[in-house]
C-alpha cells in the first residue's frame, strides 16, 4: 500500500519543492475549527522562513479530511496566498454524508464489480463527525464545509474522486459550483473507485494503475503550474 | 485528557455517560488501529511506483510549529529535494483520517 510519506517524497522530487507533511489537531479532544487553525499556523510559519522557504510559491493539498482542510485554508486566506490546491476525495458538505440522487454514470462505470477503495459505513461516519464537530456549530459553516465557502475565493485546483466513493455526489456539486464561479478546476472522476482508492491499487490492476498514474500526473501539473 | 471518562470531553460531545462510554471506546479502538498502521508503515519499504527504490521515503527532519490558537505544538515532517539550494517553493500536505485518526505519514 502506498504510504503518505512516499507521496510526499514523490511530490518533493517531481516539483523540486519542500514538502511539509503537517499534522493537525484531532477530535474529540480538539474539535473544529482547531484543525483548520493548525493548517493556518503552518502556512503562517512558511512566511517566517525566507532562508529556505519561498512562501510566495505555496500550494496546499491533502487526502480526505486533509483535502477538506486544504480547501478551507485556501478559501479563508486572501486570494493568491495559496496558489493551488490538490484535493483527493474531500468531504465538502459536512451536513450530510451524501446528497440525494446520484450523478450520471461516466465511461468505465459500466464494467461490473467495484474498483479499489474503502466503503465507509454511514453509522461510523456519523460517529466521526460527532467527534469532530462541536454540538453547537453550524455544519454549513465555511470553516468546516468548503461547499459553503465563497466559490470565487478558491485558487486553481485539482479534484480527484472515485464514482463509488460516498462523497462523489458532493464533490460533483462542489466542482459545478466552482466551475460556474470561473475557478479553474481539473476534475478527475475515477470510474468504480471507492474512498482512498489509490492506496488499494495493487500490481496487476492495470486500469487502476494507469488511472493512479494519471491522477498523480495531473496533480503534479496543477501544482507545478502554480508554483512556477 | 486521555482518560476514558473525561468530564470536559463528555461535556463537549453533549452525551450522557451511557452514550459517551461506548462512543469513546469506538474512538480509542480506531485510534489504536491507526497506531498499528503507523507502526507497520515504518517497517515497510517504498513501492516502485513513485520513488526510486534506493531513495529513503522517510522525512529529512521533523520540526515543531507553534499553534496560533493554543500552546500546542504541531508536528511537521519535512521533505527537501536532493541537491536543491536557495528558498524553494512549498507544498503543504495534509493526511486523511476522518478528522480523528493520527495518521501522519501513513
Amino acid at each position: 500500500m502506498i504510504r503518505e510519506a512516499e507521496i510526499c517524497r514523490y511530490l518533493s522530487n517531481t516539483l523540486k519543492c519542500v514538502v511539509l507533511d503537517a499534522d493537525y489537531a484531532k477530535g474529540p479532544w480538539h474539535q473544529a475549527p482547531h484543525a483548520l487553525d493548525d493548517v493556518l499556523s503552518v502556512i503562517k510559519y512558511t512566511q517566517t522562513q525566507p532562508e529556505w522557504l519561498d512562501a510566495s510559491r505555496l500550494t496546499v493539498g491533502g487526502f480526505s479530511a486533509g483535502a477538506n482542510l486544504a480547501l478551507l485554508a485556501a478559501a479563508s486566506l486572501p486570494k493568491g496566498m495559496v496558489r493551488a490546491v490538490s484535493a483527493w476525495y474531500p468531504p465538502v458538505d459536512l451536513r450530510t454524508h451524501a446528497r440525494e440522487g446520484s450523478p450520471p454514470p461516466i465511461p468505465g462505470d459500466e464494467i461490473p464489480g467495484d474498483g479499489p477503495g474503502q466503503k465507509v459505513s454511514p453509522q461510523l461516519l456519523l460517529k466521526f463527525r460527532q467527534a469532530y464537530l462541536p454540538v453547537d456549530m453550524d455544519r454549513g459553516d465555511p470553516r468546516i464545509s468548503p461547499l459553503f465557502c465563497e466559490a470565487s475565493a478558491f485558487p486553481p485546483l485539482i479534484l480527484v474522486v472515485g464514482t463509488r466513493d460516498a462523497l462523489y455526489s458532493d464533490c460533483v456539486a462542489f466542482q459545478q459550483k466552482l466551475t460556474e464561479a470561473g475557478v479553474a478546476v481539473d476534475f478527475m472522476a475515477v470510474p468504480r473507485a471507492g474512498h482512498s482508492w489509490e492506496r488499494y491499487v495493487t500490481k496487476g490492476m492495470s486500469i487502476f494503475e494507469q488511472l493512479r498514474e494519471e491522477a498523480f500526473r495531473r496533480t503534479v501539473e496543477c501544482l507545478k503550474a502554480a508554483q512556477a | 485528557m486521555f482518560g476514558l471518562i473525561d468530564y470536559d470531553t463528555q461535556q463537549k460531545l453533549g452525551m450522557p455517560l451511557s452514550e459517551y462510554i461506548p462512543f469513546m471506546a469506538t474512538i480509542y479502538g480506531i485510534r489504536a488501529t491507526a497506531g498499528l498502521a503507523v507502526w507497520a508503515a515504518k517497517t515497510r519499504k517504498a513501492t516502485v511506483d513513485l520513488v526510486p527504490l534506493d531513495q529513503s521515503i522517510l522525512p529529512d527532519r521533523v520540526i515543531l510549529v507553534d499553534s496560533n490558537d493554543s500552546n500546542r505544538k504541531i508536528n511537521v515532517e519535512v521533505y527537501v529535494p536532493a541537491g536543491a539550494t536557495g528558498p524553494l517553493p512549498v507544498h503543504i500536505n495534509l493526511h486523511g483520517g476522518s478528522f480523528i485518526m493520527p495518521l501522519l505519514g501513513v
